[in-house]
């Protein structure tokens, strides 16, 4: 049993960079607001993970693992280097609080998902979506991107029946984890 | 932690009108227990989402390329291992060659395979047998019907009319068994509502005389309990009785749990309050709270416990929180009719979260086990279910 449990991430690394990357930067953006610095920081937990060859039991495992060390880097750059500005006193207080951490990596798993269904659909939906989700009217849609009211309800039910397709099907089970 | 990634899953379901009933349940659940995580601003989400264009991924991949020179490792290091990660696509795969691998698969070939099925084992469902005054029996089960001039009853559930009777002597007792793979649906006559269990059986009058205690009886098995309240019978009280306890109820909602195979009676109060008794102790039951009396001690423990797990099967889900692969089987046993036996007692102690679909097939359960890589194998034998 026990070799099971140990498998490198190597084999799968640039699927795991595909797909968590911008998150993870968006979720230190949160609080590191000098952009380059914050790619710089997350790009290293890459390497980290690379060069330490670490091991996930799985997929969730990695994932508290990846926002949980940005999370710490986060804390201690705005700790020791020296940052100034104003807004370093409040990043570390939200870095501190759990409830917001929690609250923040759901925030971003939500982003996260819905930037990889969104991104499959070609620009004219994509567009559309984005604003229906943002809560926009048909109406409102159709002024603001100059197209007919009746292409927007189309191309609309479309996109969503596309997004739905890949949620739907989360599987009759719903989740299954070792403690 | 691990349950805010199924939850975000939950919310973008919520968002795109998707959610099943059960996952209705289950996000309400969630949000009690992560107040934040219902009020979702999707104005701010939508804005990140367009955000992530703002990041140069390829100029980031390079970066980190030539920090840790993978381009030369690779080519030596991913033939060798093992892949592991799997994505919904590769998973959603691995799912569909299993169960091709079930038609397929012959018992007596010998070869050697991770999964072995010799017979397709069927996901419980709706059935009861109903035992009236005089010792006949009737089967209900799906497309049955049954009528008599005190219950009317389908393939799902039995109603008994609320007439009130004079006399006790007139009052006859049925009994109303679940068998292995069952689940059934009972309305007492004074309106009580009961869901039962797989390898389950009640006992109860058939009508109950107004202004008395209301008494029924769970000789073993699970059942929820939705009490008509007192005040609509005279002050009548009800009471549950199984082998060592009895429940005092005054108008509630509660679980017992007293399984033939399990050494412990579990009582969770969902609504109300109830007074558990064993002979020796009498303890009050607040909601939220779990009462466990042992067969072979006297005394009543009580625990805090979430009711929602507690109560989820009869709303057609399985939840686990940190229980034991063993404890999770005997669950799975009663509602599929199979016996789970392990090669490696050892393997029976890991504990496990988990929410199940109970309208699934017991391979998709297994197999998800084991792609997570918590069991090798396993071998499906006419009822019989080996874990290796």
């Amino acid at each position: 049993m026990e070799s099971s449990h140990n498998k490198s991430i190597k084999s799968d690394f640039k699927k795991i960079f595909d797909t968590y990357y911008e998150a993870l930067v968006s979720y230190g953006g949160r609080f590191i607001h000098l952009k380059d610095e914050c790619e710089d920081l997350v790009q290293d937990i890459f390497v980290d993970l690379w060069q330490k060859d670490l091991v996930f039991p799985d997929e969730i495992s990695l994932k508290v693992y990846l926002y949980k060390t940005v999370r710490n880097k986060c804390f201690n750059f705005l700790k020791h280097n020296k940052v100034k500005e104003k807004y370093a006193e409040n990043s570390i207080a939200l870095l501190e609080n759990d409830n917001y951490f929690l609250e923040h990596v759901l925030e971003e798993e939500i982003v996260r998902q819905l930037h990889q269904a969104i991104a499959l659909l070609p620009d004219r939906k994509k567009e559309i979506i984005k604003l229906s989700l943002r809560g926009l009217k048909n109406t409102e849609i159709a002024e603001l991107l100059e197209i007919k009211l009746q292409t927007v309800k189309t191309l609309k039910s479309q996109s969503y029946s596309i997004l739905r397709d890949q949620f739907k099907d989360l599987g009759t089970v719903l989740y299954f984890l070792c403690v | 932690m691990n349950d805010i990634f199924h939850l975000s899953k939950l919310i973008i379901k919520k968002k795109l009108k998707v959610l099943t009933d059960a996952e209705k349940e289950q996000l309400q659940q969630f949000g009690s227990e992560f107040p934040f995580s219902k009020k979702q601003n999707f104005e701010n989400i939508i804005q990140k989402v367009s955000d992530y264009t703002l990041i140069d991924k390829n100029k980031a991949w390079l970066a980190i390329l030539e920090k840790t020179k993978i381009a030369q490792d690779t080519s030596v290091v991913v033939p060798m291992r093992r892949f592991w990660y799997k994505y919904g696509a590769a998973a959603a795969a691995v799912l569909a060659l299993f169960s091709l691998s079930y038609f397929f698969l012959d018992k007596d070939t010998g070869v050697k395979t991770p999964v072995v099925v010799s017979n397709p084992i069927e996901i419980g469902s709706s059935k009861a047998t109903l035992t009236l005054e005089d010792g006949s029996t009737v089967t209900l089960e799906k497309g049955t019907n049954y009528k008599s001039n005190t219950v009317n009853g389908n393939g799902e559930q039995i109603v008994y009319d609320g007439k009130v009777k004079e006399s006790a002597a007139k009052i006859g007792t049925n009994f109303l068994t679940i068998p292995r793979g069952g689940q059934f649906f009972v309305t007492l006559a004074d309106g009580t509502k009961v869901w039962l269990n797989s390898e389950s059986q009640l006992k109860y009058p058939v009508a109950f005389l107004e202004g008395e205690t209301r008494q029924v009886e769970l000789l073993y098995g699970e059942a929820y309990f939705e009490v008509s309240p007192s005040t609509a019978h005279k002050g009548a009280k009800f009471k549950v009785k199984t082998q060592v306890q009895n429940v005092e109820v005054i108008g509630t909602e509660f679980n017992v749990k007293a399984y033939r195979d399990e050494s412990s009676i579990y009582t969770t109060l969902v609504k109300g309050k109830v007074a558990i008794s064993n002979g020796t102790s009498k303890e009050i039951l607040k909601p939220n709270q779990q009462s466990k009396i042992n067969l072979n001690s006297s005394g009543i423990a009580i625990t805090e416990v979430n009711v929602y797990n507690e109560t989820s099967w009869r709303k057609g889900l399985f939840v686990f929180k940190g229980m034991p692969l063993k404890d999770i089987a005997k669950v799975l046993s009663r509602w599929y009719d199979v016996d789970i036996i392990f090669a490696d007692p050892a393997l029976g102690n890991e504990k496990f979260n988990g929410v199940l679909n109970k309208n699934q097939k017991i391979e998709d359960i297994l197999t998800t086990i084991k792609n997570i890589n918590f069991i090798n194998a396993y071998e499906i034998k006419e009822h019989k279910i080996t874990i290796k």
